[in-house]
């Protein structure tokens, strides 16, 4: 395979979630295969002038020495605010485009995004949807674009080590790992967790996220399952993020390195 | 993702869910909502539950099912682990140099 000269313009942190995950994990992906990788790394930090005048050069100097932009995107505001800038630069300088789309509402949503948002998946060479789904929803909805879909990597064989190393606890561990976004419905999980200790003793839920739903959700856990509701606090997400196979502390409200 | 048992996960919106992929990858069982793409990545009764949108009863009674039933949870775990094998890197890198190969040549 001929190798590429890739820019991936993504969020790469420090924040974490799908579209962070998906970047660390694709960027590698390219790397191993051989491609050169070129990272701007459009998660806003410091002074937002500023930030979108370095983003800008950032993303020029990527594209004046790449093959093709890929770029991470979902539905929120760095679709046409970041996105649509870069794809319209990358057409300037006759570099293929390529947005990789991440973010579930957008199946149900993306009919009411404005023209402008609409016209960064369309000015795209090509838009690369996860699923089918995702691919008919788009459809469904008029987004007009030309689509592929390719499924997102995972970083499969890290996760199949993790899954070797299982310890006998004895505990009946549930995992959720998913923002705190009301939509996760995190705490449909908690009353289902507290439902099943009642046939299953020693049913533990983790909950590892972060989120503007957390003080409810820690206060709704504190009402339904308070004795088997263990959250993961962001700061210590992020330092298992450098060591993951360290074992959970089983202290009041500490959690677990889930993703990523 | 190691010490746990099930993975459950009730988003209303989830256009793929990577987490589900490295459950799967961990041999974790996934209980879910039936929402977004999530059915294009977990097979319902395969590598996990789909459940209707909202079915907290469903969804206990699945992972209830799970926990005590070990034959069932072996044989979903196996699954996982097998068809996680479709969002390897190589697997996947495959997919994007073609994509990048019709698109530059």
């Amino acid at each position: 395979m001929k190798c590429r000269k890739i820019a991936i313009i993504a969020p790469f942190g420090p924040q974490t979630g799908g579209m962070v995950e998906l970047a660390k994990v694709l960027s590698t992906m390219f790397e191993e295969g051989g491609h050169r990788v070129t990272r701007v790394n459009k998660s806003r930090r410091g002074f937002a002038p500023v930030f979108a005048g370095r983003l800008f050069f950032a993303v020029l100097r990527a594209a004046l020495n790449s093959d093709c932009l890929t770029i991470i995107s979902g539905s929120g505001k760095s679709l046409s605010l970041i996105d649509l800038p870069a794809v319209l630069l990358g057409k300037l300088l006759g570099k293929k485009t390529v947005i990789d789309f991440v973010g579930g509402m957008a199946m149900e949503e993306a009919k009411n995004w404005p023209f402008h948002k609409k016209f960064a998946l369309r000015s795209a060479t090509v838009v690369v949807v996860p699923t089918g789904k995702m691919l008919a929803s788009f459809i469904d909805q008029g987004i007009r674009a030309r689509y592929e879909v390719i499924p997102h990597t995972a970083d499969v064989e890290l996760f199949r080590k993790a899954g070797e190393k299982k310890h006998p606890s004895g505990k009946r561990v549930l995992l959720s790992a998913k923002n705190f976004e009301s939509y996760a419905n995190i705490d449909h999980l908690i009353k289902c967790a507290s439902m099943i200790s009642g046939e299953v003793p020693g049913t533990e839920l983790w909950v590892a996220g972060g989120g503007p739903e957390e003080r409810r959700l820690k206060k709704t856990a504190d009402e339904v399952f308070p004795e088997g509701s263990y959250f993961s606090e962001r700061s210590t997400t992020r330092r298992w993020r450098k060591s993951w196979q360290k074992p959970m502390c089983s202290s009041t409200r500490q959690g677990t390195k889930a993703s990523g | 993702m190691a010490e746990a048992d099930v993975l459950v996960h009730a988003t209303r919106y989830e256009s793929f869910g990577i987490v589900l992929a490295e459950a799967m990858a961990a041999g974790k069982p996934v209980v879910a909502y039936d929402a977004g793409g999530i059915s294009d990545v977990i097979e319902n009764g395969g590598t996990g539950f789909l459940l209707e949108y909202g079915d907290i009863e469903g969804m206990k009674e699945k992972v209830v099912e799970l926990l005590k039933n070990r034959d069932l949870y072996r044989r979903m775990s196996g699954n996982g682990m097998a068809a996680s094998e479709k969002y390897t890197k190589r697997s996947i890198l495959k997919d994007w140099e073609g994509l990048f190969g019709r698109l530059c040549n």
